[in-house]
């Protein structure tokens, strides 16, 4: 639906380059990346408010360079959501179709549809002013989605909210995204938003692209040391490819040895990425398993967090894991106590140390 | 009942009384001091001389001059300060700075310039006389001199709401379908009216009590170019104070009217920000 083909674009002293991006029809595509790393720069290019050095943006076949913001068929939610004071909620909805000269009946159907999905329906006489943040919130996806957009371009939704109202929000949009085939390009520096609704993910640093694909691959598989670290894996050391039999490397890292799966290029020195909530921790052995790695650790620390605490372990190297709370207390951790981190080999992954 | 909250800073009845205080001496007592100086005359006394021919010429050119010069100050002032807040320019922060420069000038000053412009042998005046455009010494001059003095009033009025007012409106707008005259007209005017109509009532304000820079360029003929507080100056001048005390009265009762009803104007327009 939407086709990104090398496109550079500068803002000011800033230069988005070379970026290369498909969003499938009915497919939600995260832009994901730090502030200053060129999201808004490419969501302003697919808007129409900044013009292209080079390379081109297609939707739904049509190269849009020529094409006009008002007939570019853009459902936009921005950060401020951008809602008119002066009109009604009723009227900020039916904007477009007034805007569009199309006649009001043909319009209506799909407005109050959304109305009822989003229960704003009590809100139409009032002004945006009166309105809670949740509220607005959902005035403005419901104006962008009435317009029967080709594309919709969230930039980071949901972001002024509080955790409880941004999940059920989440939640509301996955929902509409999946019933109505939405073809969304969502720009969030958020990692859980993005994880959250959408499908694949382009993650961007200092304009470039640095890692793009399916959302459980670009998590699990971070392909740079800079995207892990962006990323938040908790567990990102040095360490070193020992040697290769049938497909499995064996790293050591610190003091310690691991097992992973071998991958081209991961030879030599490389960089260990485990999340967080691959680590397992038992007490006291255990019997026999599947399971590659099991590493006597020495519990440093245990942070709090809600819902899962963060265990800060030595195993040879520092290593995090994230436990339940209830399964702190039955495995009595504290400082100085020992236990065993399980990894599989699978979880360990390899990110070639370039440079 | 809640009770009442504690305010670490001086309270209500020392700052009441200073604000009273304040008001009266400064704004209350001298225009009381001049209604019941104006109640000394007669009824009759008070119409003759406030609706005398002289005086009704003198208050049809102040006020309807300063409606235009308000006027033109809040379309090209609008414009103005869009360009100012809007676009990166070479020399932007002097044009800013030259908006305030009528705020700056002294009205004496001010009128003396202008008059020497447009005289028949000024800089513009030796192109625009022969036009037929006389700015000296006619009410055009008067319009001139108010349009002047009340340049910065709607700028300076509308920078900060216009640097407040979102892109992303615009933005929204543009992708629902609107093209830019649309988007102007149905999303940004009304946003901003509120702003311009009290950068309006400002400049109109001072306009109507402006008595420096237009007594140079007016001419100041009786029942041309004359405009009602010089003539309550001449009427001063020939020690008739009751004559000065009527016109005074008008001018105030009417300045009255015009504020409150640009009062309501400007609560209208900005009806939807609560």
């Amino acid at each position: 639906m939407l086709e990104i083909e090398s496109l550079t674009v500068a803002a000011g002293n800033f230069r988005l380059r070379d970026v290369n991006l498909a969003v499938g029809r009915g497919e939600c595509h995260a832009v994901l990346g730090p502030s200053g790393s060129g999201k808004s720069t490419l969501l302003n290019a697919v808007l129409g408010v900044l013009p292209s050095e080079s390379g081109r943006i297609r939707l739904a076949g049509a190269d849009l360079k020529r094409v006009p913001i008002e007939r570019r068929g853009l459902g936009y939610l921005p950060q401020q959501l951008g809602l008119f004071p002066h009109l009604t909620v009723r009227d900020n909805l039916t904007y477009s179709a007034r805007a569009r000269g199309v006649p009001a009946a043909e319009f209506q159907p799909l407005v109050d549809k959304l109305v009822a999905a989003t229960g704003i329906g009590a809100l139409l006489d009032r002004r945006p002013a009166t309105l809670s943040g949740g509220e607005r919130q959902r005035v403005g996806l419901v104006r962008a989605l009435a317009s029967q957009p080709r594309l919709v371009l969230l930039d980071e939704p949901f972001t002024a909210l509080n955790e409880s109202l941004r999940r059920e929000l989440w939640w509301l949009l996955r929902e509409l995204q999946r019933e109505r085939q939405l073809t969304v390009l969502l720009i969030t520096h958020d990692l859980a938003e993005a994880y959250f609704l959408s499908d694949r993910v382009t993650v961007l640093l200092d304009g470039r692209v640095v890692q793009q694909g399916e959302k459980a691959e670009v998590y699990g598989r971070p392909a740079a040391p800079e995207v892990a670290r962006f990323l938040g894996v908790e567990t990102l050391q040095p360490g070193r490819v020992v040697s290769v039999r049938d497909g499995l490397a064996t790293v050591e890292v610190g003091t310690a040895r691991l097992t992973a799966l071998a991958s081209p290029g991961t030879v030599g020195e490389v960089l260990v990425s485990i999340r967080g909530d691959e680590v397992i921790l038992q007490r006291d052995g255990g019997a026999v398993s599947s399971v590659r790695n099991a590493l006597p650790a020495r519990v440093v620390s245990v942070r709090p967090g809600s819902p899962l605490l963060c265990v800060e372990l030595d195993a040879g190297f520092p290593l995090f894991a994230f436990i339940t709370r209830p399964a702190c207390e039955e495995l009595d951790l504290r400082p100085g106590v020992t236990v065993n981190a399980l990894i599989k080999a699978p979880a360990v992954h390899l990110i070639p140390r370039s440079g | 009942m809640i009770a009442k909250r504690h305010n670490p800073l001086p309270g209500f009845g020392l700052t009441m009384g200073c604000t009273i205080l304040y008001l009266s001496v400064i704004v209350l007592i001298p225009i009381g001091g001049l209604f019941l100086r104006t109640l000394e005359m007669s009824w009759a006394d008070f119409w003759r001389l406030a609706t005398a021919d002289r005086a009704l010429a003198a208050y049809k050119l102040t006020f309807g001059a300063s409606l235009i010069g308000a006027s033109i100050n809040a379309v090209f002032g609008t414009i103005v300060a869009w360009v100012l807040v809007r676009y990166e320019f070479p020399g932007k922060r002097f044009f800013d700075a030259l908006v305030d420069f009528p705020f700056a000038l002294p009205t004496a000053v001010a009128g003396l310039t202008l008059s020497n412009l447009f005289a028949a042998n000024g800089w513009l005046g030796q192109f625009l006389v022969p036009m037929g455009i006389k700015g000296s010494f006619t009410p055009l001059g008067v319009v001139i001199a108010l349009t002047f003095i009340g340049l910065p009033f709607v700028v300076r009025t509308l920078q900060p709401v216009l640097e407040s007012f979102e892109r992303e409106v615009e933005e929204a707008a543009a992708t629902l379908g609107a093209g830019r005259l649309r988007t102007f007209f149905s999303i940004v005017a009304p946003t901003l009216l509120p702003a311009i109509i009290t950068g309006f009532a400002l400049a109109f304000a001072r306009a109507i009590g402006e008595y420096g820079s237009v007594i140079f360029i007016a001419g100041n003929k009786p029942y041309e170019s004359e405009i009602a507080p010089l003539l309550i100056v001449i009427r001063l001048e020939e020690y008739d104070y009751t004559a000065a005390m009527a016109l005074a009265v008008v001018l105030l009762v009417v300045s009255f009217l015009l504020l409150i009803t640009i009062n309501l104007l400007e609560r209208w327009a900005s009806r939807y920000q609560t």
